[in-house]
């Protein structure tokens, strides 16, 4: 018994008794329309993401006014570290939502895995200086916000470096516990499925 | 009459997909059911698979065939889906192609046999080899060219034929282990 014989199994017979699809013509109009809203409802999920920007920057820029000196400095990074961040989950969002089926299976599988993995090198190179400028930020306002009750003195500042950074920890801690329920199975099955293309 | 270059785009996606699902709607279907058995998930690989062409039509260049084309589109979005549904394990295995499968009662009682036989073999087959032997078995007996596998797979076409050619050669050893195929 060859392959070829089970051709008539996997394709002929399967044909022939199968029930017919729903997509007949009368029903293909309704489809396309349907693929037209969701492909608006899409558009708009994306362009949700400019409002936001901009509200947030405009909060925060007539915000900063307010301040002086080291303090504006401070509210200054943590706006450029905020805008940024917004910027970065919008590419993020973006490059999840642009996944390319039509590409052949290897390079399908090598995209999903990139897509799936937790941080990949550019996302830290992209995330470990977004970081710094915030806590740089924050430093600065913590710093002079205290200076005035705790002249010379870095304590107050020593102390938010070591809550950003349990802060920070936890919050990797916590985000790639998430990502290995969640994830992580669908990545072992990707590098699963790429080691049996042997890729 | 002048259409605006975006309207004139739109109309060539609405008609470049009407196209493409016309003259391939079995084949997806047929596809959609190689990778999965139970009714709702393969209805749901195609009706996502559908999704996917349109989504992607636009990169459709001509390049290759429009056929090889869906095929990429519907083995990625069958992939997609095996990856999402942990429960979804079983693959072309479960009894709904078999209750699919149509003997005709005229048949001799041992051909009828004979065929059962054939295509519970082929069930147990496709149960124990890899997702990714599956695509090839499924693109293969869709008798689709080495070469266009090649396009769907994106290995070489020289891999693809060892491939098949172990394919062939398990399954043909496994029929002949399995009683000689008496049943």
């Amino acid at each position: 018994m060859e392959l070829d014989d089970f051709k008539n199994i996997g394709n002929e017979e399967i044909i022939s008794n199968t029930e017919p699809t729903e997509l007949k013509p009368k029903n293909m109009e309704s489809f396309i329309e349907e693929l037209k809203t969701k492909d608006a409802s899409e558009r708009k999920k994306t362009l949700i993401f400019i409002p936001i920007f901009f509200v947030f920057i405009g909060v925060y820029s007539a915000s900063i006014t307010l301040y002086k000196g080291g303090m504006r400095t401070g509210y200054a990074l943590l706006i450029l570290g905020f805008s940024l961040i917004l910027v970065y989950i919008f590419w993020r969002f973006r490059r999840l939502k642009d996944i390319n089926y039509s590409a052949p299976t290897t390079i399908f599988l090598r995209d999903a895995e990139r897509r799936h993995m937790f941080m990949t090198t550019l996302d830290w190179l992209i995330t470990i200086p977004l970081l710094a400028l915030l806590v740089t930020g924050g430093s600065f306002i913590v710093y002079f916000s205290f200076l005035r009750y705790f002249p010379g003195t870095y304590v107050p500042l020593l102390i938010y470096l070591c809550i950003m950074a349990c802060a920070i920890g936890v919050g990797f801690w916590a985000s790639h516990k998430d990502w290995v329920k969640n994830k992580g199975w669908i990545l072992t099955r990707i590098r699963q499925m790429k080691e049996e293309l042997g890729i | 009459m002048y259409l605006n270059p975006v309207i004139q785009n739109k109309m060539s996606k609405e008609h470049l997909f009407r196209q493409a699902i016309q003259e391939n709607e079995n084949k997806i279907f047929r596809i959609c059911r190689y990778y999965f058995t139970d009714k709702d998930d393969y209805n749901d690989a195609f009706q996502e698979s559908l999704i996917r062409i349109w989504q992607n039509i636009d990169s459709f260049r001509n390049e290759s065939k429009m056929s090889t084309w869906i095929f990429r589109v519907v083995a990625n979005t069958c992939l997609s889906g095996l990856r999402r549904d942990k429960k979804r394990k079983e693959l072309i295995t479960s009894t709904t192609i078999l209750e699919n499968i149509h003997i005709p009662d005229a048949e001799p009682i041992e051909e009828d046999h004979h065929a059962e036989h054939k295509l519970e073999f082929f069930r147990r087959f496709m149960q124990h080899i890899s997702v990714v032997d599956r695509m090839l078995v499924s693109l293969y007996l869709e008798e689709l060219s080495t070469k266009e596998m090649a396009e769907v797979t994106g290995l070489s076409e020289s891999n693809v034929r060892v491939k098949i050619h172990r394919i062939k050669e398990q399954i043909k050893k496994e029929w002949e282990e399995n009683d000689n195929g008496i049943g």
